[in-house]
């Protein structure tokens, strides 16, 4: 039977579309940062090069280390260093050295975004229980290995969820990591934003350079994310996408399937234009928990932040059958 | 019926709605941001106003929370220390140091004057605006102590130091301190860097140490101190950087 149900709430769909153009912001401004000197990049690539060569630097460390002198995106992509030759043509270019004023400009503006963001995030999961769809479970390192290992044979459609759950368990170890991620991110910040007065903050990184080095190393881990997390939304398909965009999808459920607990068996929805009344169905108790099981068992977002659509059906309720 | 379920019709019509506003926050966006880019406008020194404000933004949230005299910058073995790089942008100014005086809000100051004053020495990790950072070991006197023996204007809110040489005016810096920050008890006024005299490459003869502000702020060879009541001009910030650059 196929059902169109709810699957994200209105706000995690706003948490998630606005931190995707700010943390955009937020690599790219970093990264002009990052450009405003090669001693960092170089330095680092030393510092790997002395452990593995007997405590030798490298005399000629990779030019890619290099602050660009300028990215090409037209007529050809290409990236030009110091010395390399630019021939005589027509060219779309973008500069990307000697930003440093304007990339702090919007790093540290976009930083309360970024963090207002992340926080308002957090906060709604913990308040509306969204977080039990989200945070990993006992079993969940085992069944994600196996979910990883599924999803490795890229030639396959993705599975779904286990019915009744959001998130599979790759999934959660996944989401749950981002939101760690962010909260490093914005502790590292902080801590090389302010290395004199708040110390403190860097002393577990190691230090200053330390902390630096952890906020670059998160960001690579962010990219990394954000690339496997589309190829997967790719794969997924439509419907998963859809519902990052209006909330709901479409789900195949057996209406015999409650016995294992995932979704209580409703009758079918009549279209709000058909003829027919609803059955009439007992209205739920007050409480509508259906038993112990039934926090981390509820799918379709009883905790869920819109507002009831006019219109649709508000004076009808559903029984929760436990 | 809860309204967690919807029809596959109303799913169409949901989706339709949805992909507009999709396509609206996307095109919104980049015409906002593209806009953004070409119009807003410049405070005249190369970044757009609402950059500065937001800068002066964090200047009151790191005043009024972070900032402490109390809140010392790490100090560091005296073995640590290195001998940072020379980053002069331009030449590298060579002064006939016999005849270099500080002019101190008008007063004129040889350096033993300076070395007149209780000498301190502290073991701190300069950090430059562009990511690198060095732990240098610095003697010289407080900031605080120099003010004590030659007291400041009532009113003074801003410091400015500037750094003019005679025959290097191609390459004058000059830099803007809150008071608070001047006033830190590591903020010091070097003679030495790492147990010798400074050399012309580190600010000879007298050069400012401030370990809670970037590297930019660590002004070399300073020829002049003025006591303000008005925010004073600072080099970067006239090209574009924070103007308060605290950490």
């Amino acid at each position: 039977m196929l059902r169109v149900v709810k699957k994200h709430p209105l706000a995690i769909r706003w948490f998630h579309w606005l931190n995707f153009p700010i943390l955009a912001l937020m690599i790219w401004s970093g990264t002009l940062i990052l450009w405003a000197n090669d001693a960092y990049a170089t330095e680092l690539y030393q510092v790997g090069y002395r452990m593995t060569h007997g405590g030798t630097e490298s005399e000629t460390p990779p030019k890619w280390l290099k602050v660009p002198n300028q990215i090409v995106v037209a007529p050809v992509f290409r990236v030009v260093y110091a010395g390399d030759p630019v021939p005589e043509e027509p060219r779309t270019e973008v500069l990307v050295g000697y930003r440093l004023g304007e990339g702090m400009a919007w790093h540290f503006a976009l930083a309360w975004l970024f963090t207002l963001n992340g926080l308002g995030y957090v906060l709604f999961l913990a308040l509306s229980g969204q977080w039990r769809h989200l945070l990993p479970r006992k079993e969940s390192l085992r069944e994600a290995i196996k979910v990883a290992i599924k999803d490795l044979a890229f030639w396959r459609r993705l599975e779904a969820a286990p019915e009744g759950l959001k998130y599979n368990d790759a999934q959660r170890i996944a989401y749950s990591a981002v939101v760690v991620l962010g909260a490093l991110m914005l502790v590292t910040g902080l801590a090389i934003y302010k290395p004199a007065q708040v110390a403190w903050l860097a002393t577990p990184f190691g230090g200053y350079q330390g902390a630096r080095l952890v906020h670059f190393v998160v960001t690579c881990l962010f990219v990394v994310f954000f690339l496997v997390h589309v190829s997967q939304v790719v794969r997924a398909g439509w419907n998963n996408f859809r519902a990052m965009l209006t909330g709901f999808e479409v789900k195949a459920i057996s209406p015999a399937h409650s016995p294992s607990g995932h979704l209580p068996a409703t009758p079918l929805r009549r279209d709000p234009g058909d003829p027919l009344p609803l059955p009439l169905v007992p209205r739920a108790e007050e409480d509508d928990k259906t038993g112990p099981l039934s926090a981390s068992l509820r799918v379709s977002g009883e905790e869920d932040s819109e507002p009831r659509r006019a219109g649709d059906g508000k004076e009808e309720k559903e029984e929760d059958v436990s | 019926m809860n309204e967690q379920e919807l029809s596959e019709k109303e799913l169409k019509r949901l989706s339709r709605r949805s992909l507009l506003w999709s396509g609206a926050y996307i095109a919104g966006g980049l015409v906002g941001l593209s806009a953004f880019n070409k119009r807003a406008s410049d405070d005249g020194t190369g970044i757009k106003k609402v950059f500065r404000s937001a800068h002066l933004l964090n200047e009151q949230v790191a005043r009024t929370i972070f900032f402490s005299p109390a809140r010392l910058a790490p100090e560091f073995p005296r073995a640590q220390a290195v001998t940072p790089r020379n980053n002069y942008n331009g030449a590298t100014p060579e002064i006939d140091l016999a005849a270099w005086r500080l002019d101190l809000a008008g007063r004129s100051l040889t350096i033993e004057d300076l070395k007149q004053l209780p000498e301190v020495s502290q073991t701190t990790e300069l950090k430059c605006v562009e990511g690198w950072s060095a732990v240098v070991n610095w003697s010289g006197v407080r900031f605080v102590d120099l003010v004590k023996n030659y007291p400041m204007p009532e009113g003074t809110r801003f410091v400015s130091l500037r750094s003019e040489p005679v025959g290097f005016e191609d390459d004058w810096y000059y830099v803007g301190l809150d008071i608070e920050s001047a006033l830190h008890p590591q903020t010091l006024l070097a003679w030495s860097m790492n147990g010798e005299a400074l050399t012309s490459a580190h600010g000879a003869p007298l050069r400012l140490v401030i370990p809670h502000k970037y590297g930019i702020k660590n002004i070399k060879l300073i020829t002049q101190i003025t006591f303000e009541s008005m925010r004073p001009a600072d080099y970067w910030a006239d090209r574009g950087y924070d103007w308060y650059a605290g950490l």
